[in-house]
C-alpha cells in the first residue's frame, strides 16, 4: 500500500522474527553483499536500547548515519502493526535525508510467532527462524511462517549441535505457506548468502516494476483456510478468505490487550 | 462556525461530533505515535526520581507544562477561528509563544514528534481543512490539537481537558511498563492529577491571545528530559 510513488520511494523491507534469530545479522549480510550497487538505509525498533542500531553500525557495513533507531514504547508489536507513525517517520526522513534509496531495511523488535509488519509500512518482510530454536517451529505456523514474502531457517550452520534437520525444517515451512519461498542460511554458507542476495534483488525488480503487490500476513488469530473469499475486507488480509466468525473476535480480544499491556 | 462545508472527507457520511473527536485523540489506541511517549516518566525515572512520588510528579506536570501546551492549544484554535492572521498573531506567533515557554530542547523536539504523527493523521481525516494545512510538517503537539479543535468546533474548555489528559494519560500508561502496579492505581492517578487543574480550566480556556500563555517551567523536569536524549537505554522517546 505504498502511498507515494515519488522518486525517493524505496523498497521499504521489513525484518521481524522472535528475539534472537538473527534479524541483525541478516541485514548486515544483506548489506555486506549489496552495499556496493545498491543505496541502503536500515531502521532498528530496539526494545530496551539503541543495541541493534550500533551493532550494526560498529558492523562497518554500511554509512553509520544510514542506520537509526527508533524507541517503541515497549511495544515492538504495536510499532510495526497498530501504530506504524514512528517507523513510517524515520523510514521517510532516512529517504529524503539520502535520497535517493533502493532499499530501506527495517528490523522489528524480536517478538514472538504473531508479530509481522502492517504493508502501510513495508513493500515486503522476511520471517526469520532459526534452527536453534528448534525443528519443530516451522511446524507451528503463524502469520509471519505462513504468509511472509520470505521465510528464512537461519543458523544452519548450528544445525548438527542441536539435532536439528534443516531439511526437514525447510519442507515443513513449506508445506505451511502454501509454495511461497523458505530459505535455508548461514552467514557462513556463501551459497545461502548468494540466494539471499538474489531473492532481495528479485523483489525490488518487482517493486520497481509495480507487479509486486504487498501483502497483510494477516491477523494474530489463526486463520481458517474457509476458502469462502467472501466480502470486501477480505483482500486486506491476503489471498485466502477465512472465518470471521468466533475466530475474528479472538483477534479483536488479542489487540485489546496488546495495546494495554503489549 | 458551521464546519459541514469543510469537511469533503465525510461526503455521504454524518460529520463527527466535536465530543467524539475528543475522545478520538485522547484515545491510547490512536495511531499517531503516542505508545513510544511517556510525558516526561522515563526521564524522571532514569533522573532518580522515587516511583513513590509519581503522584506528585504528574500534579506538577499538569500544572505546568501541561497548561503551557493546553493553553497553546487555546491560542492556536483562535488564531485560526479569529483570523489571528490578521491580527498579527497567526500560528507562527503562536509556536513562537510556545517555544519560548518550553526552554527544554528535548521536550521541545519531543513535542514536534508527537506533533508531527498527529498531523499525519489528521492530514488524512481533514484532508481539506485550511487550518490544517497552515501547519509545517512537524508543529507542536498543542498546535496541531488546536487546529484539530477549530476543524471541528470543540469547546475551549473541553479541548484544555483533552491536552492535560493526554499528555498525563500518556504517563501513567508508561508508569505500569516502568514500575508496575495494579492498573486500576494508575487510573486513580491519572483522575486525581487530571482534576487537580480543573481550577484553572476557566482561565486557560479563556486565552485568546498568546501572550496570555502561561509561562510555567518545571526545571527539574526540563533537566531530566535534556539527560534523558542522549542516553542509550531507554523504552520512550521522551
Ligand atoms: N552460528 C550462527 N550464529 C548466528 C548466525 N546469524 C546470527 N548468529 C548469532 O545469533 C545471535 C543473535 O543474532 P542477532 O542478529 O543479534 O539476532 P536478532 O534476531 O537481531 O536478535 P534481537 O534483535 O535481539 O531479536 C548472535 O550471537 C549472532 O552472532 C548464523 O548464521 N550462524
Ligand atoms: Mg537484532
Amino acid at each position: 500500500m505504498a502511498e507515494d510513488n515519488a522518486p525517493t520511494r524505496s523498497l521499504r523491507l521489513g525484518v521481524a522474527g522472535p528475539v534472537g534469530t538473527g534479524k541483525s545479522s541478516l541485514i548486515a549480510t544483506v548489506c555486506r553483499a549489496l552495499a556496493d550497487e545498491l543505496r541502503l538505509g536500515v531502521i532498528t525498533n530496539d526494545i530496551y536500547t539503541d543495541e541493534d542500531a550500533r551493532f550494526l553500525r560498529s558492523a562497518g557495513v554500511l554509512d553509520p548515519e544510514r542506520i537509526r533507531a527508533v524507541e517503541t514504547g515497549a511495544c515492538p508489536h504495536t510499532a510495526i502493526r497498530d501504530d506504524i507513525t514512528t517507523n513510517l517517520i524515520a523510514v521517510e526522513d532516512l529517504e529524503r535525508d539520502f535520497a535517493p534509496l533502493d532499499v530501506v531495511l527495517i528490523e522489528s523488535g524480536g517478538d514472538n510467532l504473531t508479530a509481522t509488519f502492517s504493508p502501510a509500512l513495508v513493500d515486503a518482510q522476511i520471517f526469520v527462524l532459526d534452527v536453534a530454536g528448534g525443528g519443530d517451529v516451522a511446524r507451528k505456523g503463524g502469520p509471519g511462517i505462513g504468509r511472509a514474502d520470505l521465510l528464512v531457517v537461519n543458523k544452519t550452520d548450528l544445525a548438527p549441535y542441536v539435532g536439528v534437520d534443516v531439511q526437514l525444517m525447510v519442507a515443513d515451512g513449506l508445506a505451511a505457506r502454501d509454495g511461497r519461498p523458505v530459505l535455508a542460511l548461514s552467514r557462513d554458507d556463501k551459497d545461502s548468502v548468494a540466494a539471499l542476495r538474489a531473492w532481495v534483488l528479485s523483489i525490488l525488480a518487482a517493486h520497481r516494476a509495480g507487479t509486486h503487490v504487498p501483502q497483510d500476513p494477516g491477523p494474530m488469530a489463526p486463520h481458517f483456510h474457509a476458502g469462502d473469499g467472501d466480502d470486501e475486507s477480505d483482500h486486506a488480509h491476503g489471498h485466502d478468505g477465512h472465518d470471521h466468525g468466533h475466530d475474528d473476535h479472538d483477534h479483536h480480544h488479542d489487540h485489546a490487550q496488546e495495546r494495554a499491556h503489549g | 462556525m458551521n464546519t459541514s462545508d469543510r469537511l469533503p472527507r465525510f461526503q455521504g457520511m454524518t460529520v463527527p461530533a466535536a465530543s467524539t473527536v475528543a475522545m478520538l485523540l485522547a484515545d491510547a489506541r490512536l495511531p499517531s505515535g503516542g505508545h513510544a511517549h511517556s510525558s516526561g516518566l522515563e526521564p524522571a525515572l532514569i533522573g532518580g526520581m522515587s516511583p513513590a512520588v509519581v503522584a506528585g510528579f504528574l500534579a506538577l506536570r499538569a500544572s505546568t507544562t501541561a497548561l503551557v501546551d493546553a493553553g497553546t492549544a487555546v491560542a492556536t484554535m483562535h488564531s485560526v477561528l479569529d483570523g489571528g492572521e490578521r491580527d498579527g498573531w497567526g500560528l507562527a506567533m503562536v509556536e513562537r509563544a510556545w517555544s519560548a515557554r518550553t526552554p527544554s530542547r528535548a521536550m521541545r523536539e519531543v513535542s514536534r514528534d508527537l506533533g508531527r504523527g498527529l498531523l499525519r493523521l489528521a492530514r488524512r481525516i481533514w484532508p481539506a481543512s485550511a487550518g490544517i494545512d497552515a501547519l509545517d510538517d512537524a508543529p507542536p503537539r498543542p498546535l496541531v490539537l488546536g487546529v484539530i479543535a477549530a476543524e471541528v468546533g470543540m469547546g475551549s474548555e473541553e479541548l484544555v481537558r483533552l491536552a492535560v489528559y493526554d499528555d498525563l494519560a500518556s504517563g501513567v500508561a508508561a508508569l505500569l511498563k516502568l514500575e508496575p502496579r495494579d492498573p486500576a492505581d494508575g487510573v486513580m492517578l491519572l483522575l486525581e492529577s487530571c482534576a487537580s487543574i480543573e481550577p484553572s480550566v476557566p482561565t486557560i480556556a479563556a486565552i485568546r491571545s498568546p501572550d496570555d500563555i502561561p509561562a510555567l517551567s518545571a526545571p527539574q523536569a526540563e533537566a531530566w528530559a535534556e539527560q534523558h536524549a542522549i542516553t542509550q537505554r531507554r523504552l520512550f522517546r521522551g
